[in-house]
């Protein structure tokens, strides 16, 4: 398995031509993320995380690109804002027609914490092929009500239920990283 | 408020019919069906805007392109300043029936408020090689077995219309589909 941290390597266009797995990782990046695959039997998996506050602004367009058959790509991206941060994000699965028996996955969970952050999302799909699939999500609110009330009731501030709750929605990423690479 | 919404005809269609919901408590919803045929592009969807308190809506697509057509899904779901405890629910499924047809999905949420519960959800798949097999190892002919799938694949949707438009719907697809899988 390769593993490519792109607030390491400052890529922001990668080209798989060659099979095999690969992580790749990011954090609070803004632009373009372009992820061609270009060979049969690439297992690509992408996490990204973002955490604003304040006045923070990032806007991230990720295209995952399906040039060839047989090839896998996930991708998960979670965000947390706090304050009047802004999170745009448009993510693009393209599935060429030579791209056959392809699965593409792209998710998106963003935690708001206060009523004046903004999030605008697009999952965009555009499938030439027949023979795939393709699923998209996207989901966006507060913190779980009910286990913010239950870490409150066993003697945590909300302060500090919050922040247990935050770490453990962050921590789905980084746990599904290599172990040297996790913290 | 409860739009239905089938796009069969035409050649090029864009439609989008849009919710309002500006009272406390208001609920709005579109169910929508879009079958693109031969070098048809069905470019449909919906748009819900959230105005105020305890609103709440819901979307679902399902989109069929078969012989070259191409079907998108275009909607927009946006929550303004002050729509607390909104919920907003949105699935689109698509399905592909040759590889010469294409399906897009461009879907958009814009969300200010953080009282709120978003989900938005969609697939993409062809018909099912197994169920197709299921039925043709059951004597039904091969373009029967897809029109009885594509059917039930929209059957969430039809039978939320009145019964006579949804017989109606039936055999328009039915005659659409005819001779249409390769």
């Amino acid at each position: 398995m390769k593993y490519i941290n792109l607030n390491l390597t400052k890529q922001s266009k990668l080209i798989f031509n060659n099979p095999g797995d690969y992580v790749v990782y990011f954090e609070n990046l803004s632009g373009d993320l372009i992820f061609d695959i270009k060979s049969s039997g690439v297992s690509l998996n992408i996490y990204g995380l973002y955490t604003g506050s304040k006045n923070s602004i990032h806007k991230v367009n990720t295209f995952q690109n399906h040039f060839e058959p047989d090839s896998t790509s996930d991708l998960l991206i979670k965000g947390v804002f706090y304050d009047s941060a802004r999170f745009y994000y448009r993510g693009l699965i393209r599935l060429e027609k030579k791209a056959q028996k392809s699965h593409a996955y792209q998710k998106n969970q963003n935690i708001l914490m206060s009523k004046d952050c903004y999030v605008d999302s697009k999952p965009y799909l555009e499938i030439l092929a027949n023979d795939v699939f393709c699923t998209h999500g996207s989901t966006t609110g507060k913190l779980n009500q009910g286990e913010l009330h239950y870490t409150m009731t066993r003697g945590l501030s909300k302060k500090e239920s919050e922040e247990l709750l935050v770490g453990g929605f962050i921590n789905e990423i980084k746990e599904k990283l290599p172990l040297k690479y996790r913290y | 408020m409860e739009w239905v919404d089938c796009n069969i005809g035409s050649g090029v269609t864009m439609k989008y019919p849009s919710c309002f919901l500006a009272g406390d408590g208001a609920r709005g919803e579109v169910l929508s069906i879009a079958y693109a045929g031969s070098a048809q592009h069905q470019d449909a969807g919906a748009k819900m805007i959230h105005m105020a308190p305890n609103t709440t809506s819901r979307i679902i697509s399902k989109s069929i392109s078969g012989g070259g057509g191409r079907t998108s899904y275009r909607g927009l779901v946006q929550v303004l300043p002050g729509a607390k405890n909104s919920k907003v629910y949105v699935s689109c499924d698509a399905l592909i029936l040759d590889e010469e047809s294409r399906s897009d999905t461009y879907p958009s949420m814009k969300i200010n408020e953080n009282e709120v519960d978003i989900q938005h959800e969609a697939t993409v798949e062809k018909l099912g090689e197994e169920k197709l097999f299921y039925l043709q190892s059951r004597r039904i002919s091969k373009s029967d077995a897809e029109g009885l799938l594509v059917n039930g694949f929209i059957e969430p949707v039809v039978k939320e219309i009145p019964l006579e438009y949804s017989i109606e719907l039936n055999r328009l697809i039915n005659l659409e589909m005819a001779g249409s899988v390769g």
